[in-house]
């Protein structure tokens, strides 16, 4: 039983050990340093990244090129990995809070990498991303999963001041059952998100079709199960970053020094 | 205005100039004088260009940091900030003249463009954009002061000069910065990855700029776990401070002028 008991605590302390943090995080920059050496020669096997999901580029894409993309599932793993590293570390924070509250900053910024992580994880592998859709005015369009159609309702130009034109807006509509979930006026920085959902209206033309000018615009439609959760974690290491910034301080005021492992 | 402008950049330039040689001579005469005279040209200096940037915010009607001479001059005003933090807080007169050197050297740069300011393009009118950019150069004026913190600890290991702070105060402010520059540096990265979703959909770009940003983050963020390890405090954190920053010359000026990416320099 006492054998038992500490070599589970031998594991559990490598877990949440900082050395083991240190050694994950040095392994996964110096696996990216060498890695991203090849992205600027190879934008035909990199540049697709952007555009579809990691699952599908490393099916697709990388598994053709294996020489030029093994150092990316291996920093991913290696990222995962410290997310991994980091939960430990946070659930042995909870289990010694009352002890160390002082670093709830620290551990803040740890839970938001944490989700920030399983987000990323959970969106590549099951979210989708389709740039460049061409979209006419008055079209719908049904965007999976949820079943929602999307019709795009008027694409007008925004003009500065002198006249010249510097945007597109577009007008969009959801609906789910002929209901109206959601209208928005698309514009840079303003798209269209609803449930991991996020409609960006990239450009907008004329083309004449069976005698009749119809204006189109050109939509990247994404769809990001975790981008919810993913803004919980950037909220909370936010939230982290300001509490240790206030903690630091108060930490040197009161001449309170780094322990030493 | 504009003369006005030009007035304030050529003050705060010849300022800056001043408080190096104001600085380099306190370090051969060793006259409390002199490094007094060179903080208040620092001082002077800063208090220009922050009222040449103030009149350019006023003028455009958004704090203009989207050009190369506005990047480097927003730079070159975080620098000497950081710089003015560290002196008023530890007063270490001119330890930390590296960075002034660096303020001094993107301000020449500065000197020798156009100083017009651009009409800002509807992607970048966002207050995402002036958090991402403000919190990411404030971010590596930190790590460029963790470098001269890092280097100067070496030199005063190896060579023990009584020109320089104790080995104590340097380790103190080169993990202080490492800290405050992986803290503004995160905000940067939590800005610049929420204006990247409602920009282009996805909050993660595998563009070689958001790789080698979050390589960055991943490096510093290892650091601020480093120190509580004895093996790498002090040599070993100095050392990392001066690769670390080798890194953020990187991310900064070799992806942004040697390669293609969505950060260009130019």
């Amino acid at each position: 039983m006492t054998t038992n008991l500490s070599w589970y605590h031998r594991v559990w302390s490598l877990c949440c050990s900082l050395k083991l943090a240190i050694v994950l995080a040095t392994c996964a920059t110096l696996m990216a340093v060498g890695g991203s050496v090849l992205m600027p020669a190879n934008p035909q096997v990199f540049g697709p990244l952007d555009e579809m999901i990691l699952k599908d580029w490393l099916m697709e894409i990388a598994a053709q090129s294996p020489a030029l993309t093994w150092w990316v599932p291996i920093a991913s793993l290696l990222v995962l990995l410290l997310g991994l590293n980091t939960l430990c570390c946070v659930i042995d924070w909870l289990v010694h809070i009352r002890a160390r509250w002082r670093k709830s900053g620290e551990y803040l910024i740890h839970s938001g990498f944490f989700l920030i992580v399983c987000a990323f994880l959970w969106g590549n592998l099951i979210g989708y991303r389709a740039g460049g859709q061409p979209v006419f005015v008055g079209q719908a369009v049904e965007l999976p999963p949820h079943g929602v159609v999307m019709v795009l309702e008027d694409v007008r130009p925004i003009a500065a001041a002198g006249g010249r034109v510097m945007e597109m807006s577009n007008t969009l509509a959801l609906y789910h059952d002929d209901r109206l979930l959601k209208r928005v006026e698309t514009r840079a920085n303003h798209p269209l998100t609803w449930k991991g959902l996020v409609v960006i209206p990239a450009d907008a033309g004329q083309v004449r079709m069976g005698g009749q000018l119809r204006t189109y615009s050109l939509m990247t439609i994404n769809y990001d199960p975790g981008a919810g959760l993913a803004l919980v974690g950037t909220i909370a290491m936010g939230v982290g970053v300001v509490v240790a910034m206030f903690s630091f301080y108060r930490k040197r005021s009161t001449g309170d020094h780094p322990d030493i492992e | 205005m504009i003369e006005l402008q030009y007035w304030l950049i050529y003050g705060a330039f010849a300022a800056y100039v001043a408080a190096v040689l104001l600085y380099l001579c306190h370090f051969r005469f060793r006259h409390d004088s002199l490094w007094r005279s060179a903080f208040a040209m620092v001082l002077l200096g800063f208090t220009l260009q922050t009222l040449c940037l103030a009149l350019r915010w006023f003028i455009a009607g958004f704090l203009p940091i989207t050009n190369l001479f506005n990047t480097q001059f927003f730079f070159s005003w975080c620098l000497a900030a950081t710089y003015l933090y560290v002196e008023l807080r530890y007063r270490i007169h001119g330890a930390g003249l590296f960075v002034m050197f660096c303020c001094l050297l993107l301000f020449a740069s500065v000197l020798t463009r156009d100083p017009a300011i651009p009409m800002l393009i509807p992607a970048l009118d966002t207050p995402l954009f002036t958090l991402h950019v403000t919190t990411s150069f404030a971010g590596y004026a930190f790590f460029a002061m963790a470098f001269s913190m890092g280097v100067l600890y070496l030199v005063q290991r190896w060579v023990g000069s009584s020109l320089l702070p104790e080995l104590r105060l340097l380790r103190k402010i080169n993990e202080e910065s490492v800290f405050l520059g992986f803290c503004l540096f995160t905000l940067c990265l939590i800005f610049g990855g929420i204006w990247a979703y409602v920009a282009w959909g996805y909050y993660f770009s595998w563009n070689i700029k958001g790789v080698w940003s979050s390589l960055l983050w991943l490096f510093y963020g290892g650091m601020c776990h480093a120190k509580f390890v004895r093996r790498w405090q002090g040599t070993g954190y100095a050392i990392l401070s001066i690769v670390g920053f080798a890194l953020v010359l990187f991310t900064y000026i070799g992806i942004g002028v040697l390669l293609s990416s969505n950060h260009p320099l130019t």
